[in-house]
């Protein structure tokens, strides 16, 4: 059951749309060469920094893995928020990695590495951040396409087509505008969502009451729905993994990097990180109170959602008026484009300029290197609509974007503070880290599809597997740089 | 206890992001019209 009206909210979602689509299209124009294309020629000033990043880090994705944190967990979902928190302000107050990043005017992180460990550790930091963040960003359009199909109750069998023509609008822009388009449209959209998420957060305070919400939860869930630490039942494991993820990805995401690597210097790339840090807060909280009012709604209605992950879409499908309903929509799909225009972006820059770039022996012209970065979006996009449609995604969301983020989160961060704060580190070390930091994670995603081994990936766990990842991969870099070290002096 | 720390921190986010929605609203603007003032020179 849904409130939505094709006239009325139909039209909110068509009008945004049109806007967004001309204002991304009317940017290429200032579009000249590569620097402007992947950097925005290095003229990012706080604001707008601000803007594009909370917006980058915002999709419909972001918002159902949270909102089902919330349904799940009660308030205890709210702490990889948290996490991120604290990581973004720490790592923003003290420039620990961005600093040096910025500085050295690289285009991605790769390119810094190449630096000090070579180009072979470059291509191959590059090959894993690509294959991390493309398996990362491989369920979004499916999670997009079925929270429209709930919330405008579409028939299933039209998923697909919208999955392509939600795909095929974000790649429009991104390929002719770069860049340029991803930062004003990310602008837009993230005032539109900020407008449509405080409204749903207002109407279930005004609703249901924070006495209710509180109440049920108690009754439900205990303490432990209110403290992450109580009786395990967030676990142990998963807040530990919560703060690595965070602070890895605060360091390393290729999105999250790339503000900081457009901005005009280190200094206001460090302001855009310690600014925006507070919207991690409202990244996770808000959804996560929204997933708490859905919760409460269905135990009264007695109708709860199939899947956990639907919850979201099921809810505010049902308690938003019409016309609130087209703009929560069209501020939905803002941060779904936000996300993904920046998100295609961001891999196709990395395989530009850390997986071709090095292979090439002659600088590329302007012209060829616009043209080159363009096919790499269009390609990355028809590689998400075909992943997007046959991968059955098993656990939850949040789980399985931590798993596929730490392919290269846990191997990237490594290398980042030892590039950065360890001389004795080399390239022996950095291929280790590399190595064993792809290759755990994956394998535990292998193992959850077989029949053979979803038991033993099932008594592991996602967060333990994480963990060790983490650890692991720290201590292959220490022993492949001490490897190293020690044949060069028995030689 | 925990319910109104957990009301506070909720209450706090909702202010700092309607506050913050305001002034990237505004300043945000002109940062896009500084950007592209800079990129037509």
């Amino acid at each position: 059951m849904t409130n939505f009206n094709w006239y009325i909210d139909g039209s909110i979602v068509i009008i945004y749309l049109i806007v967004i689509i001309s204002i991304g299209l009317w940017m290429r124009r200032f579009v000249h060469n590569v620097a402007d294309y992947l950097v925005a020629g290095r003229q990012v000033d706080l604001y707008l920094g601000i803007a594009s990043l909370a917006a980058t880090e915002f999709g419909i994705v972001t918002c159902m893995a949270n909102a089902e944190l919330g349904y799940k967990y009660g308030f205890a979902g709210i702490t990889p928020g948290i996490m991120f928190v604290i990581a973004m302000f720490v790592v923003g107050w003290t420039g620990l990695g961005i600093r040096p990043l910025r500085e050295q005017e690289a285009i991605t992180l790769p390119e810094l590495f190449d630096k000090k460990f070579g180009q072979k550790v470059r291509i191959a930091s590059g090959v894993v951040i690509v294959l991390g963040g493309l398996l990362n960003m491989g369920v979004f359009l499916r999670m997009a396409g079925d929270f429209l199909t709930v919330v405008m109750d579409i028939d299933i069998q039209y998923l697909e087509i919208l999955m392509t023509c939600l795909l095929l609008i974000v790649a429009m822009y991104t390929i002719l505008g770069g860049m340029m388009s991803v930062l004003v449209t990310d602008y837009f959209q993230f005032i539109l969502m900020s407008i449509g998420l405080l409204a749903v957060t207002g109407i279930c305070f005004y609703q249901f009451g924070w006495e209710n919400l509180t109440a049920h939860l108690e009754a439900t869930h205990g303490a432990k729905a209110f403290n992450p630490f109580h009786d395990g039942a967030y676990g142990i494991d998963r807040i530990i993994l919560d703060l690595l993820v965070a602070f890895a990805a605060v360091l390393t995401w290729q999105t999250m990097l790339s503000r900081v690597l457009s901005a005009k210097d280190a200094e206001t790339g460090q302001k855009i990180y310690k600014a925006t840090a507070p919207f991690f807060l409202v990244r996770f909280g808000i959804p996560a109170f929204i997933g708490i009012a859905a919760f409460y709604y269905f135990s009264q209605t007695g109708n709860l959602p199939e899947k956990d992950i639907m919850a979201f879409p099921h809810f505010v499908a049902e308690i938003l008026p019409v016309g609130l309903l087209g703009l929560l929509i069209a501020g939905m799909l803002a941060a779904d484009m936000s996300t993904n225009s920046s998100y295609l972006l961001a891999w196709s820059s990395v395989i530009y300029n850390d997986i071709l770039a090095p292979f090439h022996k002659h600088e590329w012209s302007a012209k060829k290197s616009l043209y080159t970065n363009r096919m790499l979006v269009a390609g990355i996009g028809i590689f998400l609509l075909l992943y997007g449609l046959w991968y059955p995604l098993k656990g939850d969301l949040w789980g399985y974007l931590q798993v596929t983020g730490t392919v290269y989160l846990a191997s990237m961060s490594v290398i980042l503070l030892a590039t950065c704060y360890w001389e004795k580190a080399n390239d022996w070390g950095a291929i280790s880290a590399i190595f064993v930091g792809s290759i755990l994670p994956i394998s535990f995603l292998i193992m959850q599809q077989l029949d053979q081994t979803k038991a033993m990936a099932e008594s592991i766990g996602p967060y333990k597997s994480g963990i060790a990842t983490y650890f692991l991969t720290a201590l292959a870099m220490i022993i492949g740089s001490y490897f190293k070290r020690m044949l060069k002096m028995n030689t | 206890m925990e319910h109104y720390l957990w009301f506070g921190i909720l209450l706090i986010t909702i202010v700092w992001y309607a506050i913050v929605t305001v002034l990237v609203g505004f300043r945000g603007a002109a940062d896009i019209l500084d950007m592209i003032k800079r990129l037509r020179k």
